[in-house]
């Protein structure tokens, strides 16, 4: 239903995470401070509000769903919630408070592949296994202690169910094992270790020059990990068997990245603080950039540009007109109208999220409250 | 006896549970003084026979990040030299030929230099070399010079 | 623009625009909070290393960045007593309606005479390179307006003294 050019989903305030969900990905859930919006896609990239999620007291950091379904959301008031479609057609859920056990800000959460836990990365400097316990119907965590000395500020699953990796705000990347008894079946030996029993810790990665990792990721096959870092730096690990790893990086001109994900084993996209998505590849040699997604920014300092949006009625720039506001306060009391100096991209700010929406698309959303849909 | 519970850090107690700025500087070699003033010595002769960019390149690929206050001062004052000697017609051509590494450590000297009394006073080269670093190598360097933990 | 300035200047946008990359973050320290992290400094792993970017001893800039914060503090030139005098005048005025100017802080830290502190709420409302833009135009601006008050003050006193010394005549 995504054409070739980019869809542009535009909401009030900052969209710190989003998902596409539902048949031919029709739902679209997104965050909006304190709550989650559930639109239906319409065509012409309209949208309708379906329902409002509600139930975190302070704004959400992340939403994610599972194979099956269930929506999972974290958020600053130290809280996780399961929220369960009742119908078919997503216009009510049911919500489950999970017992995480932390006493800081909750700032990430992913379902594993198969979908029967769920990570959450907290300032408690622990990451939550979360899963369903049947007997009391309810969902209860197992945390990873070790060796975290610092927030998590982002989890990722390896397709085997059973390892995740994590990026931390001291700078470091982790491999560990989140095997839970009773329910994760065995998991076969992989280059990252054979022997996984819980909080296991398989490998720990830094990239050189050193910066908060803001996003890990590993690729399908789960043989590659990436990390991005605010050292605006890729960093790639290749594991090879019994505790050895070629880690490969690639330094870069942009603004930091704050998200990725892999494509394949030898090409990755990711963006961030650059406001447009970009495609790294690469192989154990060395990672380069191969190209931008976002076909509006051609050039890294273009100066003229017309927005995409025709209907900007709505909401408008937020930015410039406080900013225009902020300038007539200016010691003279003088206005300025230097012209548009909007950003060349679609997005016009930080890019906070990116996903897969299907095999030839991704969306992503940013701190300028859009979702877009880019094709790759 | 201090009866304020009211104002105990209890988080602090508890050993290991929090980061000090010392725990995050990641383990560097030591580099003694000597191996410095080899370095210093070494430029100098670079210098003389005009060699700007062999000295630059060779006094930036080892910045002594595990060396004391001394070393490091010595160190700094031996890349300032070759910034104050080199000419600005030249710099741009200098630094496109550095790697991607070396400009990094090129930044760090900048920013360095900027905030003590010495480079102070000549912050028209530095501020010229800034400019051209930026010009070849973008806003990475600046980045990481803020992110990267091992100071010079 | 002056000669120098421009060099000042474009270090001074290069700088910022590096550092100005900002996202939430509550505080790992305080349950619930929420607070500028390199105000509180409570977090040493989220801060960064601080930036001075000079254009000689009495005119310079310190950027402090963090996870979710930037602290931009400048030393504006004052190379006499008047000027030392109308400085400080003109940023106590500043400072005095610090509310109305967003990202001002209240109090300079110590050194400098002005201090901006930008949080991630603003980037999330503004845009960056405007935000920036601000701050080198507001630094651009603050030389001329320092000299021209100079100027001008100089003016007024030559007018007062040839005003009581025509008795004398």
């Amino acid at each position: 239903m995504m054409g070739s050019s980019p869809a542009v989903f535009k909401f009030k305030s900052v969209v710190n995470d989003h998902i596409f969900f539902g048949p031919d990905n029709s739902r679209l859930a997104v965050t909006q401070e304190k709550e989650i919006q559930i639109y239906e896609v319409l065509p012409n990239n309209n949208k309708k509000l379906l329902t409002v999620l509600t139930g975190h007291d302070e704004p959400i950091t992340a939403i994610d769903i599972s194979a099956q379904g269930l929506i999972a959301s974290a958020s600053q008031d130290r809280n996780a919630i399961v929220w369960k479609p009742l119908d078919a057609s997503f216009s009510s859920f049911k919500k489950d408070l999970v017992l995480l056990r932390i006493n800081r800000s909750a700032t990430c959460v992913k379902w594993s592949p198969l979908g029967n836990k769920f990570a959450v990365g907290s300032g408690a400097k622990v990451i939550s296994v979360c899963y369903h316990e049947p007997e009391n119907d309810w969902w209860i965590s197992k945390h990873l202690k070790k060796p975290f000395k610092s927030t998590i500020l982002s989890v990722a699953w390896h397709p085997n169910n059973v390892l995740l990796s994590c990026g931390t705000a001291d700078y470091k990347c982790y491999v560990l094992s989140g095997y839970v008894k009773g329910v994760d079946e065995k998991p076969p030996a992989t280059l990252w270790g054979s022997k996984l029993p819980f909080n296991t810790i398989c490998g720990e990665f830094i990239s050189s020059p050193g910066g908060w990792v803001h996003d890990v990721a590993f690729s399908p096959s789960g043989d590659v990990l990436g990390f991005v870092s605010n050292d605006s730096t890729i960093t790639i690990v290749y594991p090879k068997g019994e505790e050895q790893f070629n880690v490969v990086s690639s330094k870069t001109n942009y603004g930091s990245f704050k998200t990725l994900e892999f494509i394949s084993d030898n090409q990755l996209i990711t963006a961030g603080h650059n406001c447009f998505p970009v495609i790294f590849q690469g192989d154990e040699e060395s990672w380069e950039e191969a190209r931008s997604i976002d076909t509006t920014a051609t050039s890294q300092k273009p100066k003229t540009f017309k927005s995409l949006e025709q209907d900007d009625d709505e909401e408008g720039n937020t930015g410039s007109n406080a900013l225009s506001m902020f300038r007539q306060l200016d010691l003279k009391g003088k206005v300025q109208n230097k012209g548009s100096s909007d950003l060349p991209t679609v997005h016009q700010n930080t890019v906070t999220t990116l996903k897969f929406f299907d095999q030839s698309h991704i969306s992503t959303s940013g701190v300028d409250g859009k979702v877009v849909v880019f094709p790759i | 006896m201090d009866t304020d519970w009211r104002r105990i850090d209890i988080d602090a107690l508890e050993e290991g549970n929090r980061l000090t700025a010392a725990d995050l500087v990641p383990p560097a070699e030591p580099v003694s003084y000597e191996d410095v003033a080899v370095i210093n010595q070494q430029v100098k002769s670079l210098l003389a026979k005009g060699e700007n960019y062999d000295a630059l390149a060779y006094s930036l690929s080892s910045p002594p990040y595990g060396g004391d206050d001394q070393v490091k001062a010595l160190h700094l004052s031996t890349v300032f030299d070759i910034l104050k000697t080199t000419k600005t017609s030249s710099v741009a051509k200098l630094v496109g030929e550095l790697s991607t590494d070396e400009q990094d450590v090129l930044v760090k000297y900048l920013y360095k230099l900027m905030s003590l009394p010495q480079g102070q006073q000549s912050s028209g080269v530095l501020l010229a070399w800034l400019d051209k670093v930026v010009e070849v190598a973008g806003n990475g360097p600046i980045i990481r010079y803020l992110n990267d933990r091992r100071t010079v | 623009m002056s000669q120098s300035l421009k060099p000042y200047l474009t270090a001074v946008r290069h700088s910022l625009t590096a550092a100005v990359s900002l996202e939430d973050f509550a505080s790992q320290v305080a349950e619930r909070h929420n607070d500028p992290e390199i105000e509180s400094q409570r977090t040493p792993e989220v801060l960064l290393n601080p930036m001075v970017i000079s254009r000689n001893e009495n005119e310079k800039v310190l950027i402090e960045s963090s996870i979710n914060s930037v602290r931009v503090s400048i030393k504006i030139k004052q190379s006499d007593e008047i000027e030392h005098i109308l400085v400080h005048k003109f940023t106590r005025f500043l400072t005095g309606r610090a509310e109305q100017f967003f990202i001002l802080r209240r109090a300079p830290i110590a050194g400098y005479d002005l201090s901006f502190l930008i949080t991630n709420l603003h980037t999330d409302q503004l845009m960056k390179a405007k935000l920036v833009d601000f701050i080198i135009e507001f630094m651009e601006d603050v030389d001329k307006e320092i000299s021209e008050m100079k100027l001008f003050l100089n003016a007024r006193a030559r007018f007062v003294a040839e005003a009581y010394l025509t008795p004398f005549d």
